[in-house]
């Protein structure tokens, strides 16, 4: 059978075509996360915010991490968020000290935030929390200043 | 809000959700975000960046949208820019890489990929029969006809021509003519005794 380059398409070819989509989309699939990961830069290019990073870790870490330590503390160039996980009847909760009072502090699991504001202490509590991944968005700390946003840990 | 057909072409559904984005709603970039950048990883990947820079690539072309969101001619131009600027920045990444590269002045549609498709073989082997056998021959094509082809494929047939337009090749080229890559792959499968289309 001849298949001329200039001739009009037809639909053996829209039939190869198909297939080979669905060839390349097994033989080099796009990776589970990249969607989520571009909205995550489009929402920080947007606020404009700070990534904040996880001490001890080094810096230029390439992508959000996951960890599954009970406490993690993270950095940035205006703030310092400890973070506890705590089991509390069988659910988790989460305790977490900022530097400062009246701070707001959301934490961001998918499209769920929770907001809480810092006491005295700098403390900031959630409860009743679900586990999975999860952000914390720090409100800016001086007028003017920058959110912070942290990478992603798992709860 | 604009409400495309769930049939519209994905350059039809990028348009009006770049419109939509444009004229204030953010929600909008984020059905143009999941629509688009399964395209968008073709195109990297098809320039021959690995899987981490392709990510890379694929993030920085929308962060330069968002700065550049002003600076496009009309929403339906917006799949054609969003494939021309991974492009150029997979080549840029790749010159880096390169480092050794002088002053150079090739245009970036010229440039011919090296080698055939990136992939992953241990799923290219787990693939049904049917798609595996097209898969060998389309690896059989030249790099430049994989190239295309593996973009090209990534929309629906009202996507073709505006698709490989995007990638360098003139109009005409594929949709709604055949186009000589098509045509090349055609023959093999139909020359092959053992395929056949379900």
């Amino acid at each position: 059978m001849t298949a001329h380059p200039s001739d009009p398409m037809d639909d053996i070819d829209l039939a190869i075509m198909d297939a080979l989509r669905h060839a390349v989309t097994l033989a080099d699939p796009v990776p589970p996360t990249l969607v989520s990961d571009i909205e995550f830069s489009l929402s920080l290019a947007a606020m404009n915010a700070e990534l904040a990073r996880l001490a001890n870790e080094p810096a230029g870490v390439r992508s959000p991490v996951a960890d599954s330590a009970d406490t993690v503390t993270f950095t940035s160039s205006t703030m310092t968020l400890m973070v506890v996980i705590g089991r509390d009847d069988g659910q988790l909760r989460i305790d977490a000290w900022v530097s400062g009072g009246g701070i707001t502090v959301e934490l961001i699991q998918g499209a769920d935030r929770v907001a809480a504001v810092s006491d005295v202490n700098g403390r900031v509590s959630w409860a009743r929390v679900q586990p999975g991944l999860a952000r914390f968005l720090i409100s800016p700390i001086t007028a003017g200043g920058r959110p912070v946003i942290t990478p992603a840990i798992e709860l | 809000m604009t409400m495309p057909d769930v049939e519209a072409s994905l350059s039809t559904r990028a348009a009006a959700a770049f419109a939509d984005y444009r004229a204030g709603d953010r929600q909008a970039l984020h059905t143009l975000v999941a629509a688009v950048t399964p395209v968008l990883w073709h195109v990297a990947r098809s320039c021959g960046l690995s899987p981490q820079n392709a990510e890379d690539t694929v993030q920085t072309t929308w962060l330069r949208l968002v700065e550049h969101a002003d600076a496009i001619a009309s929403p339906q131009a917006v799949l054609g820019w969003l494939c021309t600027t991974t492009k150029r920045e997979a080549w840029r990444v790749q010159r880096l890489a390169r480092t050794v590269d002088s002053v150079d002045t090739t245009d970036v549609f010229d440039l011919e990929p090296e080698g055939s498709t990136p992939h992953d073989p241990a799923t290219v082997a787990a693939m049904n029969d049917e798609a595996r056998r097209l898969w060998q021959h389309f690896v059989t094509l030249t790099p430049k006809c994989q190239q295309i082809l593996r973009v090209v494929c990534m929309g629906g047939a009202p996507d073709y021509a505006g698709l490989a337009d995007a990638m360098g090749v003139p109009i005409g080229s594929i949709g709604p003519t055949r186009g000589r890559c098509l045509a090349a792959l055609r023959r093999a499968l139909l020359d092959d005794p053992d395929w056949s289309l379900t």
